[in-house]
């Protein structure tokens, strides 16, 4: 009887199948076996021309010796840096324009669609002209920042590791903060109106509205919007692939930009399997605190 | 007194949103105005407006560096890749959604393992791996089989929105006899058409930026780059000679201003179809 049965269900599954077929194998092919190969890779010795030798754990051993491997765990200190700066620079900002778009602005749509641009335009081109503009020579905004007195005339931005660091920060904050505007504004609009209607007849003035209604009602969706973009910027790039190409030293070189140099080296040879541990450390460590943005944020729905 | 404080009120306002506005839009002028300056200008002022308007940077990108070819490829695999990436994500959340085969569980668990496993970069080699035994090295097949979408977050948005519209068509369609085939072709698509539309925007935009792929697929043949890894490509080979701006940013501007026409009439459905994967989220 049940295997009868399990034989229909399986003479039910294959028209699905044969349907999926061209997709799976796709998903299978680009989806799936990066992570088998990543398993198998990690206990190996490969450098891509070589036969593959069997080691164990010994690239784990490797990266966890902090000391020598130090240039891989600083490469974080900065990732978690870029993260928290870029954050708290881009949630207020984003926060503030969902504010005014959503409001009795005129020309809003206009605004709203206009700051979310450049979420959409191919980045790597936007932070090539990015990188002219910010040139030593006659870049238009140095020219600006030395005519402000803010720096002197023919210093190189790029070539500093904290200025670097901040124009890498504030290019991603120029791309991303629409993103999480739409993402405020989504909030917002789920405020019931009355609210605020009720806050009117009481005489509230637009500043009470905005600390007594708005902000706390807004609270639990930001926690969301915050976290949400902690956890992007983890795997972030950022611009530094164009912008200083992780340089000066490393000293601009986020961890995914990290883990891209070890397979994609410009000079020395190729690391694929210490290379695969790395990238599974890492995949460790973002899950890791993935995992607990998920759970906060499930915690908070339940409440 | 009150009338005053709302009349600064109004002023703060639009002061913030029009100085963010310019902020925005800035890069995208400054990289239009500098590919119309010639070449001497752009080495030694540092204006915003061109003292003089030539067009010979965009000449020179298509007479000499073979621009026209590099947009073809930005168009070919846009165009094919938002084809296959529509149909991947589609037919999985059709399948998904209403109908029932074994290891529907495993496939929906293993979608959700690759969107959280974060490789990042390091999968760009075992897909080159692949393409390098399958001798696709070199050619547009292997950029579009990297660069499309086989099964993402989109997969669910489609899996809720068939099954929102319920399986009543699906079944009355199966009762009378329509294959699979058949129901997912004439009743599945069609009633999918407004999530196809926004979401094929969203494919052909993301494939048009797309840069790591197709940038390191192409080290060896660099008549398949597409425009915006020809422009960095471009970028890296001249180092930091500033002779080449004006054709870097000429290509720039081809890269961006395409994206930018296209947004300002699709926008609402671009602007619909990311809120409506936010109140998901």
């Amino acid at each position: 009887m049940r295997s009868s049965d399990s034989a229909k269900k399986l003479r039910r599954s294959v028209p699905a199948y044969l349907l999926l077929a061209p997709t799976l194998i796709l998903f299978f092919a680009m989806g799936i076996y990066p992570i088998i190969w990543a398993l198998k890779y990690c206990l190996y010795n490969y450098d891509g021309t070589t036969v593959p030798i069997y080691v164990g754990l010994n690239n784990f051993r490797k990266i966890f010796d902090f000391h020598s491997f130090a240039t891989y765990w600083t490469s974080w200190g900065r990732t978690l840096m870029y993260a928290l700066i870029k954050t708290a620079i881009e949630i207020p900002l984003a926060f503030i324009s969902a504010l005014l778009v959503s409001g009795k602005v005129r020309g809003r749509t206009f605004f709203k669609t206009l700051f979310y641009m450049p979420q959409i335009l191919p980045s790597f081109a936007i932070f090539m002209v990015f990188g002219i503009m910010l040139n030593p020579f006659n870049g238009i905004i140095t020219g600006y920042l030395s005519k402000m007195g803010v720096i002197t005339p023919g210093y190189n931005l790029l070539s500093h590791t904290s200025t670097a660091f901040l124009i890498g920060v504030l290019s991603d904050t120029w791309i991303f903060f629409g993103l999480n505007m739409l993402f405020f504004i989504a909030g917002l609009t789920n405020i019931p109106k009355d609210v605020y209607e009720s806050a009117s007849v009481d005489g509230a003035t637009d500043m009470q509205r905005l600390f007594y209604i708005t902000i706390p009602m807004m609270a639990r969706m930001s926690q969301v919007i915050i976290m949400l973009s902690l956890v992007g910027c983890l795997k972030a790039m950022g611009s530094y692939f164009i912008l200083t190409k992780g340089g000066p030293g490393h000293s601009t070189e986020l961890t995914f930009m990290y883990i891209y140099n070890l397979f994609f080296p410009s000079g020395t040879t190729a690391q694929y399997g210490l290379g695969a541990a790395v990238a599974v450390v890492s995949a460790v460590i973002v899950g890791f605190i993935t995992a607990i943005y998920q759970l906060v944020t499930e915690r908070m729905q339940y409440d | 007194m009150r009338k005053y404080i709302k009349l600064i009120q109004n002023a703060g306002i639009y002061l913030f949103l029009i100085t963010l506005s310019i902020i925005v839009l800035f890069p995208i002028a400054f990289s239009i105005m500098g590919s119309l300056k010639p070449v001497s200008e752009l080495l030694t002022d540092s204006g915003f407006w061109p003292h003089k308007v030539v067009w010979s940077n965009y000449t020179r990108a298509f007479k000499e560096a073979n621009f026209l070819g590099y947009i073809g490829n930005s168009v070919l695999y846009a165009s094919v890749g938002t084809v296959i990436s529509m149909f991947n994500v589609c037919v999985l959340g059709f399948c998904i959604a209403n109908q029932e085969f074994i290891g529907k569980k495993a496939l929906r668990l293993s979608i959700l393992a690759t969107m959280f496993v974060a490789l990042g970069p390091m999968t760009l080699y075992p897909k080159l791996e692949i393409m390098r035994n399958l001798g696709l090295t070199g050619t547009r097949l292997s950029i579009i089989l990297g660069t499309i979408t086989t099964a993402g977050a989109e997969v669910f948005i489609f899996e809720a929105y068939f099954k929102s519209q319920g399986r009543a068509i699906d079944e009355a369609a199966s009762l009378d006899g329509c294959s699979l085939f058949q129901r997912f072709f004439y009743i599945g698509i069609p009633l999918a058409k407004p999530m196809i539309g926004t979401f094929s925007i969203i494919f052909f935009n993301r494939i048009w930026n797309d840069f790591f792929w197709p940038y390191v697929m192409t080290f060896t043949n660099t008549r398949i780059q597409p425009l915006v890894v020809a422009v960095i490509a471009l970028k890296d080979s001249t180092g930091e000679a500033a002779t080449e701006w004006g054709l870097l940013l000429a290509g720039a501007s081809l890269a961006i201003l395409p994206v930018v026409v296209v947004y300002v009439f699709t926008s609402r459905w671009v602007i619909s179809g990311v809120t409506e994967g936010a109140v998901k989220m």
